[in-house]
């Protein structure tokens, strides 16, 4: 009699892609955590250099984000990724993108983050580099569509 | 992979009045939506075609007493798992794409400079929906395991109220690990692939690839497990 074959047999190969999955999770997140991968077209600057150029005639967009935040990565990938808005947003604006937890010791995003009273996210925030047209700063909290944020953009007070 | 299973799953759920009408409806009505928005917007309702498809994938076998009669021929049990997760994917997938060709067809009468847009290209699209199809059928399908009858999709909308919550709180509460747990848990439920992680970074994110798989062959292990620890019997129901 031939032997019989269990119906049950232990899901070894599953068992072995699992863990090598799992390890390979873990590993590309310590990676990922200190080497973002990059893959928007924006042309972003630094927090500090943004401050460099008040003088020219670009409005300052910020965009609070964080790894964690769904709806952050999901406005980010809809609208940077994009090259029209991409490319949209590198000529009307110096854009800085700040990771609230990443960043969120320096001591300036901490003066923005309470200037502007960041408490959700994302915000997009939109500064005229002209401090006369100060009260022309526009703050959005929470997510925006693409297309609500192409007007959110559209409305704000660049200098011409 | 077993076709007898895998055939009885389609035919169970393309049979059943209630899952072809909430079917129709996720399929047709939002197509409304796509004649006024300039963009391919419905990657969400992949999953609730999904889960319409994936409503008691096992429990429902078990609490009909099909479940003992199907596993009196010599099916492994993982494949029987494998088949049922094949089903419904396909099911979903074909809705879905379905769907996305409808879709993609009147924004290209209605709107078609709207292509223009990155996030508007149909088989980013594609991509993206049927990976988030293929994630959220094996996360059901490792729930109907462990429930009975149609309990899974209860068990599945309960806990991702709850990492929606979680999310929400931590955010308010300004707490980024409890936010950080509710994104974890909403992304263990909807396992989701975005196109633009792989298609378009470069080098592609191989976290989000592997966060991904690895959640995705996770919960068919436990299917397969749990199946393998099941007891089934007439004399048991």
């Amino acid at each position: 009699m031939p032997p019989s074959k269990t119906t049950r047999p232990a899901p070894t190969v599953l068992y072995g892609l699992t863990l090598v999955l799992l390890a390979a999770r873990i590993g590309s997140g310590l990676w990922e955590s200190k080497h973002p991968v990059v893959h928007d077209l924006v042309r972003w600057h630094s927090l500090a250099k943004a401050e460099d150029a008040r003088p020219s005639k670009k409005a300052l967009l910020y965009v609070f984000g964080a790894s964690w935040c769904e709806p952050c990565k999901r406005m980010e990938s809809e609208l940077f990724d994009d090259p029209k808005y991409a490319e949209y947003i590198s000529r009307r604006f110096v854009a800085v993108h700040i990771d609230s937890d990443a960043q969120g010791s320096e001591p300036l995003v901490q003066a923005l983050r309470s200037r502007y009273e960041v408490k959700e996210l994302p915000t997009p925030i939109v500064v005229p580099t002209d401090p006369k047209q100060r009260k022309g700063t526009q703050i959005h909290k929470g997510y925006l569509s693409a297309s609500e944020l192409q007007h959110f953009l559209a409305d704000a007070p660049t200098i011409p | 992979m077993t076709s007898a299973v895998f055939l009885r799953t389609l035919d169970q759920r393309l049979s059943e009045r209630l899952s072809l009408v909430l079917l129709a409806v996720l399929v047709v009505v939002p197509l409304g939506a796509a004649t006024v928005t300039e963009s391919l917007g419905l990657d969400e309702l992949s999953i609730w075609l999904t889960v319409v498809m994936a409503g008691g994938a096992i429990g429902a076998d078990l609490s009909s007493g099909a479940l003992a009669l199907t596993l009196t021929r010599p099916i492994k049990r993982r494949d029987y798992v494998l088949s049922k997760w094949l089903a419904i994917f396909a099911g979903a997938a074909f809705l879905t794409l379905l769907q996305l060709g409808i879709e993609t067809a009147v924004m290209a009468l209605r709107y078609p400079h709207a292509f223009d847009l990155l996030s508007n290209n149909p088989l980013y699209a594609a991509f993206t929906r049927l990976a988030l199809c293929a994630g959220v059928a094996a996360v059901l399908v490792a729930l109907s395991a462990l429930t009975s009858g149609m309990n899974n999709v209860i068990l599945w909308v309960l806990l991702f109220v709850f990492a929606q919550l979680v999310q929400s709180q931590g955010g308010n509460w300004h707490l980024p690990w409890l936010a950080r747990a509710g994104t974890e848990l909403a992304g263990i439920l909807v396992p989701r692939l975005n196109a633009v992680d792989v298609l378009r970074a470069s080098p592609p994110s191989w976290f989000a690839i592997s966060s991904y798989l690895s959640t995705v062959i996770f919960a068919l292990t436990a299917a397969t497990v749990l199946m393998n620890r099941k007891e089934v019997s007439y004399a048991s129901e």
